[in-house]
């Protein structure tokens, strides 16, 4: 029914064109970037002198994936526009603070080290083959859970709303990001980036225009009235919701659920995304890292705050054809009615058809762009950071071999991986897997990272129990407290027989990153003073702990 | 206090938040002294 449905708004001749022109693009720009890969180097961060324009496209692009718009944009169906705050969070921390606090002295650090990943960086700061060899692992770990939670994503959408076959196009998929993952490197990543950004921002804008179009300019004080009236109750909600256009109640299950795990959860994560920080690295100078963020700022606010507020507008007018919500409407799941509105919305307008393939060609630079960013990254991860670490440990001289090979080999066999993972996750799991990967990834490496930035001798040791510390406390808070997140791995059920430990308390909606951001910060500050105070009383600099 | 027909400042304050981090990067990028390069 639904298929049936979904398939009348679109216009398969139409959409197939139109992607087999993008994918032509694609594979030429990825044949670009292998023409000018030519070595390690260039392979992991290009040449160095990438312009302010494709850095911020490519940063936008891989930031914001399926998830930003189908994942979130679904959620902000659900629970209105308090998810705004994670436009404003994308902004102000993934962008502003990332790009002024982190990305000038990543820039620079990294120069000055000769470090070519997010690993390699850490390590070299440090002087710490551990820390590396943990931040490789931790890539190689938990990213094929969001990078598979992105294509699953993008892939359903489209599978669905076409009606073609679901296994095919996520192998079309995959090969397509494959071959200009590895033959093309970073160069061919972050070219594509752009390009894809730019179908992405068009297609984003069209939708908003219409969606303001259909349901007017007042849609919200409608859906407020509505709400207020009582005549469109808010589903698929915790106690403590107010409507779509109003906060929660304080402290409430829904507030925890909203703020803690969506908002800050992916809001602070965004800062020690790896991918992301390769994209500092890769700058040509501090100009250019200047000038990419107004760019990357009306790129982020057009695609997030289009998808956030058309999400939460959808209620409105599924409201006004079939007189239910969302949620009620579409019960294939919340990562379902974004595209269902679509479909819907430009039905009934012209070139509708073009429109909708527009959307879905979007879906597909959406998908793609980050999965892409995210392959390379765990790619050279294994091939550069855990081969190179190996070789050095084993032969202990400076390791002479490009391991570009390896890596090359990595991202095939990882993207393999990626596909067996599809199959094996549940569905509407695209926001919270984008959550769990970024909320472990800050809580392990945020208090590290900022802190090897900046200081002048950094300590080894502190950050050593830091990473220990903030890891530790999220997989127990994510495996045994939370609610939303022990369903990944049920260990908790599996030992105490309950699916969390403090079933319906509040605590079971905060999500671990409050928790062990927190305790990780406190423990690389308890152990720098430690170390500091034990330093100045010996005799002897303590010469192990630092790095 | 309703702005763009939602009623909760709380809410709408995240529009206006968003719009001043675009002003904030136009001034960052355009008026912003570029530092040394690298100090090198």
């Amino acid at each position: 029914m639904w298929k049936k449905m979904a398939n009348e708004g679109v216009d398969l001749t139409v959409f197939i064109t139109m992607a087999i022109i993008f994918i032509v693009i694609t594979l030429l720009l990825g044949w670009y970037g292998h023409k000018n890969t030519q070595d390690n180097d260039s392979y992991l961060l290009g040449r160095k002198k990438t312009n302010s324009v494709i850095i911020a496209l490519s940063y936008g692009a891989t930031f914001l994936s399926a998830s930003a718009v189908i994942g979130f944009g679904g959620q902000a169906a659900v629970h209105g526009t308090t998810l705004m705050w994670l436009c404003f969070l994308n902004m102000s921390v993934g962008l502003i603070v990332a790009f002024i606090v982190f990305g000038r002295p990543t820039r620079r650090l990294g120069k000055k080290l000769g470090a070519l990943t997010f690993a390699d960086l850490l390590g070299k700061i440090y002087k710490s083959r551990g820390i590396r060899l943990f931040t490789a692992l931790l890539i190689i770990i938990m990213m094929p859970i969001y990078c598979a939670a992105v294509l699953k994503g993008g892939v359903n959408s489209l599978a669905v709303i076409t009606g073609l076959d679901y296994n095919v196009m996520l192998l079309i998929l995959s090969v397509i990001v494959a071959v200009y993952v590895v033959y093309g490197g970073v160069i061919a990543v972050m070219y594509n980036d752009a390009f894809q950004a730019v179908i992405m921002f068009v297609g984003m804008v069209v939708i908003f225009i219409v969606t303001m179009y259909s349901v007017g300019l007042d849609g919200f004080q409608q859906l407020t009235d509505l709400k207020v009236s009582g005549a469109l109750e808010q589903t698929g909600v915790l106690p403590g919701a107010n409507g779509w256009t109003m906060f929660a109640e304080l402290g409430s299950d829904e507030w925890l659920t909203v703020v803690t795990t969506f908002l800050l959860g992916v809001g602070i994560g965004a800062l020690t995304q790896p991918q992301l920080v390769v994209r500092f690295m890769s700058a040509k100078d501090e100009k250019t890292l200047n000038r990419s963020m107004i760019i990357g700022s009306i790129f982020i606010f057009v695609i997030v705050g289009a998808a956030y507020t058309c999400g939460t507008l959808c209620n409105l007018y599924f409201y006004n054809e079939y007189g239910v919500n969302a949620v009620t409407y579409v019960t294939n799941g919340v990562d379902f009615i974004i595209p269902t509105f679509i479909v819907e919305v430009f039905r009934n307008i012209t070139f509708g058809d073009v429109f909708v393939s527009l959307f879905l060609v979007s879906l597909i630079c959406a998908s793609i762009s980050t999965i892409s960013g995210l392959m390379h990254t765990i790619g050279v991860a294994r091939g550069y950071d855990l081969y190179e670490s190996y070789k050095e440990r084993k032969h202990k001289e400076e390791l002479k071999k490009s391991s570009l090979w390896y890596s090359r080999v990595f991202t095939v066999i990882m993207m393999i991986l990626v596909v067996i993972y599809c199959y094996l996750m549940p569905s509407d799991i695209i926001a919270k897997a984008t959550s769990v990967f970024m909320g472990i990834t800050a809580a392990a490496l945020l208090p590290t990272y900022i802190y090897g930035l900046y200081a002048k001798n950094p300590i080894k040791k502190a950050a050593h129990i830091s990473i220990v510390t903030g890891t530790l406390t999220y997989l127990f808070w994510a495996l045994f407290i939370n609610a939303g997140t022990s369903i990944f791995l049920p260990i908790c059920n599996l030992i105490t027989g309950q699916k969390v430990l403090f079933i319906g308390s509040s605590v079971s909606f905060v999500d671990a990153l409050v928790v062990a951001l927190p305790v990780s910060i406190l423990a690389m500050v308890i152990s720098v003073l430690y170390y500091r105070a034990k330093s100045t009383t010996e005799t002897e600099p303590v010469a192990e702990a630092q790095a | 206090m309703s702005f763009l027909g939602i009623p909760d400042p709380w809410i709408w304050m995240s529009y206006v938040g968003c719009v001043a981090c675009v002003v904030f990067c136009a001034i960052w990028s355009f008026k912003k002294k570029d530092v040394e390069e690298d100090g090198e």
